[in-house]
């Protein structure tokens, strides 16, 4: 009873997630997950706690089948999959905007001053097509998968929706942002049933790592 | 050819008989329950008009109906629950119905689901609705719903339950403006604690943190009484009140076990209007069942203020939880050649009319064929006539045992056939 399945990012969040998690108790302190290796399986053996490595859009898949009990992944994921998840914390690291950003060149600084008809590159589709949606503005998306700032560089696209943190991507490609659509963050998620059958082993987790929060 | 000639509709599947089996099987366990229980079946259309079912529904929920327009314009749509069918039909069909109702059903239902992996379009659904009952009916509910989900083998399984009064006792206290209430439901409803945390810091409400509290009391018998010091008004009070009575009924019936409280619990459907569950099972990362009492239900259809209450199981995700497989019981293949067809087909009828479950094949496979097929079908024996002379009725078989491949003669004579089965 009590051990728990945790399906964790893939990537930059990797290193600080484990820290947040072994602060909270669910990992050893001296456990260590060789991020190199093609393992995708770690099993933490003092307390048989598992952690699977997933990639930080698949990771709402996987708790909301209940293949992992609980994961950890940006709220911008969360928001695009619409996937029914307990979202029950912020973990307040990994912190992004998604912003629609225009080629500099296109003089327009302010969200009225997109055309209609526009063609807008994402990987974010589900949220830019709301948010046009609730603006009235009847846009074209072209989902990509990556490098979406390649997008307008070779008039793929007219502007995109992306993920900044420092800016500095877009800057580089010439593009400026003009309207944040959300911000985002790490979150832990929990599927709906795991939640009610280990209820108390995960808001212990919970607390702890609240109260690391705190405390900093 | 076109791809969708061979595809079932996204969402939907056909189900083999090994997976068939297992749903009839746990179809006939749970109706047994429904039955101890007094319950009756009623069968609705699969099709109902779109205005109907939308009586008592939220506006979101809308999109997951499936709808088509019949040759005179109506809107028809496929029913994504059976609840509202079944007030529909009790208030139609009053005259011939007299209240208290127990009634039952096993029906699919349909529902749009946003395309989501894994998730069925086509829903079996069993569940009941007890109509015009008495106080003891949110416990009847309960109890009926541990029931069949024991009855069907699913041994760790628990009911969160809550009753709506609760909330809306405290937000009823709460300066909440507009559309905010519905908000903070959404929030609580989803479990979307950090959407609400810093949904109650942009409201600048004063009392979060009554709200914040609200996702902490889950848990026990012992829940109860916090919930009840949180308890503002007469509504929330009034609330607990009756979950402490609902809970002595499932202590009496022993079954207390298999339930927790869940003040944060809130089901998508709004015609609830007051104690509400949902069953869920250890390793499976779904809700199996839900329910709760909808008293103002049969008045919205046109009836008189009826009290009701009802629940719904999953049935392929029971089946998820379970392991056992579905077989079909065969007894045994008799066989068939053109000179003994007369003969092995009034040996067929009478072992069918004897309820023997008996399988006929034309005699034209190999030994090792015949068995392999017997094995398929989990048959015991497999029976041929030996041909005699101008009988009309076989006076003797051959009965191969499929397990040991050994065959011997039977004469038939008064109560062969418990010798040759053992039953």
């Amino acid at each position: 009873m009590g051990k728990i399945k945790t399906a964790l990012p893939k990537g930059r969040m990797m290193e600080p997630v484990l820290d947040i998690l072994k602060k909270g108790g669910l990992i050893e302190p001296d456990f260590g997950v060789d991020v190199s290796s093609r393992e995708l399986v770690f099993e933490d053996e003092k307390s048989g706690n598992t952690f699977l490595l997933a990639k930080p859009k698949d990771v709402p898949a996987y708790v909301e089948h209940g293949a992992a009990d609980i994961g950890i992944t940006g709220k911008d994921v969360i928001r695009e999959h619409g996937k029914e998840l307990y979202e029950l914390l912020d973990l307040k690291i990994g912190s992004c905007r998604l912003v629609l950003a225009v080629p500099e060149s296109s003089g327009i600084t302010e969200l009225k001053e997109i055309p209609e008809h526009c063609r807008i590159a994402t990987s974010y589709p589900r949220i830019t097509r709301q948010f046009f949606e609730n603006r009235g503005i009847q846009v074209e998306i072209i989902k990509l998968y990556g490098s979406v700032e390649l997008a307008p560089l070779v008039e793929l696209s007219d502007f995109i929706v992306d993920i900044t943190s420092t800016g500095t991507t877009l800057k580089e490609n010439n593009l400026i942002p003009i309207a944040e659509i959300m911000s985002s963050s790490a979150r832990l998620v929990v599927n709906s049933v795991s939640y009610r059958t280990r209820y108390e082993r995960i808001t212990d987790l919970i607390n702890q790592i609240d109260n690391i929060g705190e405390e900093d | 050819m076109s791809k969708n000639i061979l595809n079932a509709p996204e969402g939907m599947k056909s189900y083999l008989p090994k997976e068939a089996l297992k749903f009839y099987e746990i179809r006939d366990r749970i109706s047994r329950v429904f039955q101890n229980w007094g319950y009756e079946p009623v069968i609705t259309p699969v099709l109902e008009y779109y205005e109907s079912l939308l009586t008592g529904m939220e506006q979101n929920t809308q999109k997951e109906f499936y709808k088509l327009i019949d040759y005179d314009g109506n809107i028809l749509s496929l029913r994504p629950e059976m609840t509202a069918p079944i007030a529909r039909t009790v208030v139609n069909r009053r005259e011939e119905l007299s209240l208290p109702l127990r009634l039952s059903y096993f029906a699919p239902v349909f529902r749009y689901d946003n395309p989501q992996e894994g998730k069925n379009r086509e829903i079996f659904q069993m569940g009941l609705e007890f109509i015009g009952g008495n106080s003891f009916g949110d416990a009847e509910a309960i109890i009926t719903a541990i029931e069949a989900i024991k009855s069907t083998g699913i041994e760790k399984f628990k009911l969160d339950l809550n009753h709506i009064g609760f909330l809306e006792g405290i937000v009823e206290e709460l300066p909440l403006k507009g559309l905010q209430e519905k908000k903070l439901k959404e929030y609580l409803g989803r479990k979307d604690f950090v959407g609400l945390r810093n949904y109650l810091d942009n409201i600048g409400l004063k009392q979060k943190e009554i709200i914040a509290q609200l996702p902490l009391l889950r848990g026990g018998i012992d829940i109860l009484n916090k919930a009840d010091d949180l308890a503002s008004t007469e509504a929330s009070r009034k609330a607990v009140e009756k979950l402490k009575d609902i809970y002595e009924y499932l202590e009496s019936y022993k079954v207390e076990d298999y339930v927790n409280f869940d003040f944060s619990l809130i089901r998508g459907l709004n015609y609830y209007t007051g104690m509400i569950f949902e069953g869920f099972t250890e390793n499976l990362g779904y809700t199996i069942c839900g329910g709760g009492r909808y008293d103002n239900l049969i008045e919205q259809y046109g009836g008189q203020k009826t009290p009701a209450v009802g629940f719904a199981l999953g049935i392929q995700r029971i089946a998820l939880a379970l392991d056992y497989k579905g077989t079909s019981s065969i007894d045994g293949v008799v066989l068939l050649t053109e000179k003994t067809s007369s003969q092995a087909l009034k040996l067929a009828r009478r072992l069918h009319r004897k309820d023997y479950n008996i399988i006929i094949e034309e005699n034209n496979r190999s030994r090792d064929e015949l068995i392999k097929l017997a094995h398929q079908k989990n048959a015991a024996k497999i029976i041929s006539i030996r041909e005699t002379k101008s009988q009309k009725e076989a006076a003797e078989i051959e009965v191969l045992d499929t397990n040991s491949e050994t065959a011997e003669k039977v004469v038939l004579k008064e109560g062969w056939e418990k010798k040759v089965w053992g039953k």
